[in-house]
């Protein structure tokens, strides 16, 4: 564990996203995306979640989740937040179309500056992991060969040459933005300082057009 | 020389001159040795039948070679000039090496001197032909056999051929003998041992020269030998002097009593001012008296920490302790090659003297000479043998002096707990600092490097010991947080075992002995006279397993939750066993299957049991043995507790209950009798007791708490269905369940039964007498109730909208379908007078309470409030329109109703008028949290069309309500759209039964779903847990 950034910050935006790799495992096992025994039980704040054991899998929720360190850490400078505004994973169709997509809305204040106890937050974000085991009735199950990926939206595209590299771990995406206002659910909030997540559902609004083309 | 070795007797050598004889036949021997098979006997003959005789070869040969080396390089000489005189021929005549292992320099250069200084390089050993025997470590074996090892040839250390060359002459060999343990980690009480040694024999006084610095630091060496007294008086005074002399004193017997001049130029018997020009040059005596300086400079903060510490020192085993371990860079030569940027890359070291002999001691190297295997403590000459470009510089005790100031002006800054080590390496407790330590740590090496322009290296750990570790690693000018495992691995496995693994792996392990070890896992296996026919001969052995396990298991009083079922199978072309009926050879197979509540019962296992062996898809005619173990135990009884609750849940047993059951068995009985037409007239007192006894030998009652109003409940119940198909009747709620559920739900449940069920509750917790009163005069609810519940919400729906409408108008001029709502008159008012005490008691029917008795009567009036009167009104709801003179609330208190803490609303509605807004506000206060959602499902109860009200009223609190609500979304929209998802959701599901809510959530929500879009981009959907419903 890398624990050479523990300012205020560092330490919440490690813990977040810790904490957004493990709830992004936890939620394509809940969509039965895999099955289950690409699965595996660990624990973590203390309560049972499950991990992905697929090498290639792991690595790429690892990955994603971890790179967004950085661009949390970022102060986007308008609004003394994180770069990062929401972190989402889409469910789709084989038409890659989303169907479904899991909202973490962030909000780090970047301006706290006083300590910042891990298990204050670990409480918060617990109840996260909890209510996820449980969300599988607001959700939707997937049609035959769905597919899915984390996404990321920034508050503003980042800049500086030095953190190029970082950047360029990240692809702008094609991932088409609802034409309808989505219908939202609930499934999480947590509002303290320095840290806000909210996490909702999103689905596609009833009148959404099924294709773009047609 | 060639004249010297070549005539040495030696028997070797004369039978090399038989070999070389034949030396040249090499082929030709090799292809004759298979025709003869006596090779024996030939040997002489063929130099290289067997091994002797071709190393014997071999040695002449590099031999030979050697003396070839030998005689070109001394011809031309070393400078190339030619040699005659004899005594320059070498240093080393007559000597011959044999270097054993890995030396510094390396045994090429060995020979490399040999063959210049005119002795002998032996590759192999031989008793005969080697003189010494060169290395600088032994194995522990050859150590301790060295007599064996070395045929009593002195074996001495490479050191002693480099001084030799370096004093150009043959140094007496004894002061460099490989000493067992000279290398080697000294223990404490040798150092005493050595030191008499040191001084008394000049043959050890040199190996030991470093053990008697150190002792000498500490304790004055008193010299036996008539030799060294002059200098006596003064090591006894200082123990520093003590070990120079003893080192030089050694180094002139060496010399073989030749002292040359420059070795006594800092005697005490040449310089008058030994003592002054000594410690001037002693870099010990600048550490060892550093101290005093420092505590001279620093004695205020130091008295300062000291008595902060104390105050402390109860604190700081709460707090992750954290260490900072900081050290100057080679602080020594660091110090003065500030100076001197040039010499930043190259290779220093600091000395106080450099002096062509190089004997001086090399006290401090930078890294760049580190790196050529420059060390503290090495002479200057064995340095400039393994770094030749070594920049020798003297030192500057008053930079050195200056610098550890600032040094310790930087800690002393930055952290109020400084322990000082020495004048360049410190202890920082940032344990109270709410910095990170790291931070601290960057802060500090960077002022440092800033101030003094020298680099520091910093450890950061939990304790002494590893921030040190830690410093090591980090150095040169870097710093390293040891993180502490421990936590590392409470994080990974959880506290219990993480704490029990860092305990392991250091051999710590506090359990006792003793304590009875519980069964990990129970179960029964059989691998004997299994043979089955069919699958049914093998369920029927599974039944009797598991009956046999579950047997075992409540014996022991436990249940597991992991099941595993073992199968023995017959190994493909096993024959039959010897064994009578034996299993034989097999194939072990084995599944476990873990369920979430523990079992025991045999029922449940064999479920599991069949399950597992079926999964296994074996034949069971190749069965030969069936285990069945349960594994992660746990005690009976409390999951038995836990069970029970859930099966009172289910079936409601009424063992539990029985004992309440007094106050209720008169109904209960009736009930029974199927009686519920329920006659008027409160029963014999007398009457319970019998009635008690005879429940008892009653088979299970559903609703023996009901007792009371069930007639009434019967009534409604039977018409009721259209709306609460989904909800179980109230008969068929086991109150003891219903009481301890959380109160949240119950009241809930409340409102979805219209307040029944908290008319129950209460009712069973006692007051039997006046619940029987009460019983006796419930009338049955009118059937018209239910056409009015239905009706009631399409006529809400309308009046919402009408509302909504008007509203921006500040007005809320709400027409109410009349009809629909004059049911309220018939609905018993009983129920609702123990859960809605303040508002309901207007409800109560006077002329009921007139017929009470007079104590109960009493009692009533004890539970209302005072200053309201009994009111009975028939047509008081007939009516439903909000006066149209009802104003919002004051613009400008829009922002600030949630403000404060309490909120200021809550104060508000308590002094309000309005007694729907007292009531929220005392719940609110009530209550700890102060969450809208859960002050909404706690005063749901009184917002029921409890309708006594004046329209006024209502439409006061409506409006209130509502914007409390808006406020509320307009708060939380950013930060928690789940709370006022959850307010919404409840409020939706309880608006069918709640006119007021009704109306404030249809107000509302067309806000919350703007704001929703505005902020998320999105609709809220709220149908999720309604589905059910609808």
């Amino acid at each position: 564990m890398d624990r050479k950034n523990t300012s205020p910050q560092g330490e919440t935006a490690r813990v977040l996203t810790e904490f957004l790799e493990v709830a992004v495992n936890c939620i394509v096992f809940l969509k039965g995306f895999y099955p289950p025994a690409a699965f595996e039980r660990r624990r973590y704040m203390n309560v049972v979640v499950q991990k992905a054991r697929h090498p290639q899998l792991a690595d790429y929720i690892h990955s994603a989740t971890s790179n967004l360190l950085p661009f949390v850490q970022k102060v986007f400078i308008l609004q003394k937040t994180g770069l990062v505004e929401r972190v989402n994973v889409t469910f789709y169709d084989k038409e890659h179309i989303p169907l479904e997509k899991f909202v973490f809305k962030i909000d780090v204040n970047q301006s706290y500056n006083s300590k910042v106890e891990e298990s204050d937050i670990g409480f918060a974000l617990r109840a996260f992991l909890i209510k996820l085991t449980v969300a599988k009735p607001a959700t939707k199950p997937l049609p035959p060969s769905s597919g899915w990926e984390i996404t990321a939206y920034f508050r503003a595209l980042p800049q500086g040459s030095s953190k190029e590299k970082e950047a360029q771990l990240w692809i702008p995406t094609d991932t088409k933005q609802w034409l309808q206002p989505p219908d939202i659910t609930p499934i999480k909030s947590m509002s303290s300082q320095p840290l806000k997540v909210q996490l909702y559902l999103e689905h596609p609004n009833p009148c959404e057009p099924k294709k773009l083309e047609e | 020389m060639g004249s010297k070795s070549s005539d040495r007797p030696s028997t070797s050598v004369s039978s090399f001159a038989s070999a070389a004889a034949s030396g040249g036949s090499l082929k030709r021997s090799r292809n004759r040795t298979p025709q003869n098979p006596l090779r024996s006997t030939t040997k002489r003959k063929s130099p290289f039948a067997d091994f002797g005789s071709y190393m014997a070869e071999k040695n002449r040969k590099l031999g030979a070679q050697f003396r070839a080396d030998a005689a070109s390089v001394s011809s031309l000489g070393a400078d190339g000039a030619p040699v005659d005189s004899e005594e320059d021929k070498g240093v080393f005549r007559g000597v011959s090496i044999f270097v054993d292992g890995f030396t510094i320099p390396s045994s090429q250069e060995l020979r490399g001197y040999m063959l210049r200084h005119g002795g002998r390089f032996e590759n192999y050993f031989s008793r005969d032909t080697v003189t010494h025997i060169i290395c600088s470590n032994l194995p522990n074996s050859k150590m301790r056999n060295l007599r064996a090892f070395s045929h009593g040839l002195p074996v001495v250390r490479p050191e002693w051929v480099l001084h030799s060359l370096a004093a150009n002459r043959l140094l007496s060999w004894a002061p460099y003998q490989l000493v067992h343990g000279a290398c080697k980690q000294q223990k404490l009480s040798t150092y005493f041992h050595h030191q008499r040694i040191s001084t008394s024999s000049d043959a050890k006084g040199s190996i030991n020269h470093d053990e008697a610095i150190k002792v000498g630091q500490n304790h004055s060496v008193v010299p036996t030998d008539g030799q060294t007294s002059e200098c006596g008086g003064i090591s006894i005074q200082v123990g520093d002097v003590a070990c120079l002399k003893s080192e030089e004193f050694s180094q002139a017997r060496d010399a073989n009593q030749e002292p040359s001049a420059s070795n006594m130029v800092h005697s005490t018997l040449t310089d008058p001012n030994f003592v002054e020009n000594y410690f001037k040059n002693s870099r010990l005596h600048f550490i060892g008296t550093w101290r005093n300086r420092y505590r001279q400079r620093f004695s205020k903060l130091l008295t300062g920490v000291k008595s902060s510490n104390e105050n402390l020192k109860c604190h700081s085993t709460k707090q992750k302790t954290a260490i900072i371990h900081i050290d100057m860079d080679c602080f020594f030569v660091s110090v003065i090659i500030r100076n001197f940027p040039d010499l930043v890359h190259k290779p220093v070291a600091v000395c106080h003297s450099d002096n062509p002999r190089g004997t001086a001691e090399i006290s401090s190297a930078n890294y760049v000479a580190r790196n050529f295997g420059v060390k503290a403590g090495i002479f200057v000459r064995d340095a400039k043998v393994c770094c030749p470009n070594l920049v020798i510089l003297p030192y500057d005790f008053e930079a050195y002096q200056e610098v550890a100031e600032q040094f310790y002006n930087i800690l002393h800054k930055h952290c109020s707990k400084v322990q000082a080590l020495s004048c360049d390496e410190a202890f920082l407790d940032v344990t109270e600092c709410d910095v990170d330590p790291e931070d601290i740590a960057l802060a500090i090496r960077k002022e440092i490097a800033e101030t003094t322009r020298c680099t520091a290296s910093a450890g950061i750990a939990e304790n002494l010991l590893l921030a040190r570790l830690a410093t090591r690693s980090a150095k040169p000018n870097g710093q390293r947080f040891l993180p502490s495992e421990k936590e590392g691995l409470q994080k990974d496995f959880g506290e219990k075992i993480g704490d029990m693994l860092w305990n392991y792996c250091r051999g710590i392990d506090n359990r006792n002995v003793g304590e009875v070890q519980e069964a990990k896992s129970i179960g029964a296996e059989v691998n004997w006279g299994i043979r089955f026919n069919d699958m049914t001969d093998c369920n029927h052995f599974l039944i009797n397993l598991c009956k046999e396990v579950s047997l075992r298991l409540q014996g022991c009083g436990v249940q597991g939750r992991t099941v595993t079922l073992k199968v023995k199978k017959r190994k493909h072309g096993a024959a039959e066993p010897l064994k009578f009926m034996g299993c034989g050879d097999c194939q072990n197979m084995s599944r476990s299957n873990t369920v979430p509540i523990a079992i025991d019962n045999e029922a449940a296992l064999l479920r599991i049991a069949k399950k597992i062996l079926s999964s296994f898809h074996i034949d069971v005619k190749e069965v030969r043995g069936i285990g069945l173990h349960l594994t992660k135990l746990e005690s009976a009884k409390i999951t038995r507790k836990g069970r029970e609750n859930i099966a009172v849940w289910l079936s409601s047993p009424m063992h539990a209950t029985r004992s309440k059951c007094k106050q209720i068995s008169q109904s209960d009985r009736q009930c029974d009798n199927g009686d519920f037409s329920f006659s008027s007239g409160a029963p014999e007192s007398g009457d319970l007791d019998s009635s008690h006894k005879l429940d008892q030998d009653k088979p299970t009652l559903l609703f023996q708490d009901a007792g009371s109003n069930c007639s009434s409940i019967k009534g409604a119940d039977c018409v009721r269905p259209i709306r609460s198909s989904a909800l179980p009747p109230l008969q068929d709620l086991d109150i003891d369940v219903v009481r301890n559920l959380p109160t949240e739900i119950i009241l809930e449940m409340d409102v979805l039964y219209k307040g029944e069920l908290s008319d129950l509750i209460s009712k069973s917790k006692g007051n039997n007498c006046l619940t029987h009163v009460c019983s006796s005069t419930v009338s049955l609810i009118d059937a018209s109730t239910n056409s009015a519940d239905t009706g009631i919400s399409d006529a809400h729906i309308d009046s919402v909208k009408l509302g909504l409408d008007s509203k921006d108008k500040g007005k809320m001029p709400i027409c109410e379908n009349v009809e629909s709502i004059s049911y309220v008159d018939q609905v018993t008012m009983e129920p609702k007078l123990f859960d809605l005490m303040p508002a309901s008691l207007s409800q109560a029917d006077a002329s009921v309470l007139e017929q009470m008795p007079e104590d109960v009567k009493a009692d009533v009036h004890g539970l209302l409030p005072l200053h309201r009167e009994l009111k009975v009104s028939k047509d008081f709801y007939t009516c439903f329109d909000f006066p149209s003179c009802v104003q919002f609330p004051d613009p400008h208190l829009k922002t600030h109703l949630w403000s404060g803490d309490p909120p200021w609303w809550v104060e508000k509605f308590n002094t309000s008028k309005n007694i729907l807004l007292n009531v929220i506000s005392r719940h609110a206060k009530s209550s700890k949290d102060i969450r809208l959602s859960s002050i909404l499902q706690s005063v749901a109860p009184f917002l029921l069309p409890v309708c006594e009200l004046s329209n006024e009223v209502y439409a006061e609190a409506i409006c209130w309500l509502h914007e409390l609500l808006a406020q509320y979304i307009v708060l939380k929209i950013g930060s928690d759209i789940e709370e006022i998802y959850n307010c919404f959701c409840f409020l939706k599901r309880i608006s069918p039964s709640s006119k007021i809510l009704l109306l404030v959530y249809n107000s509302a929500l067309p806000l919350f779903q703007a704001l929703v879009n505005e902020n998320y981009g999105g609709k809220l959907r709220l149908s999720v847990i309604q589905t059910t419903d609808e």
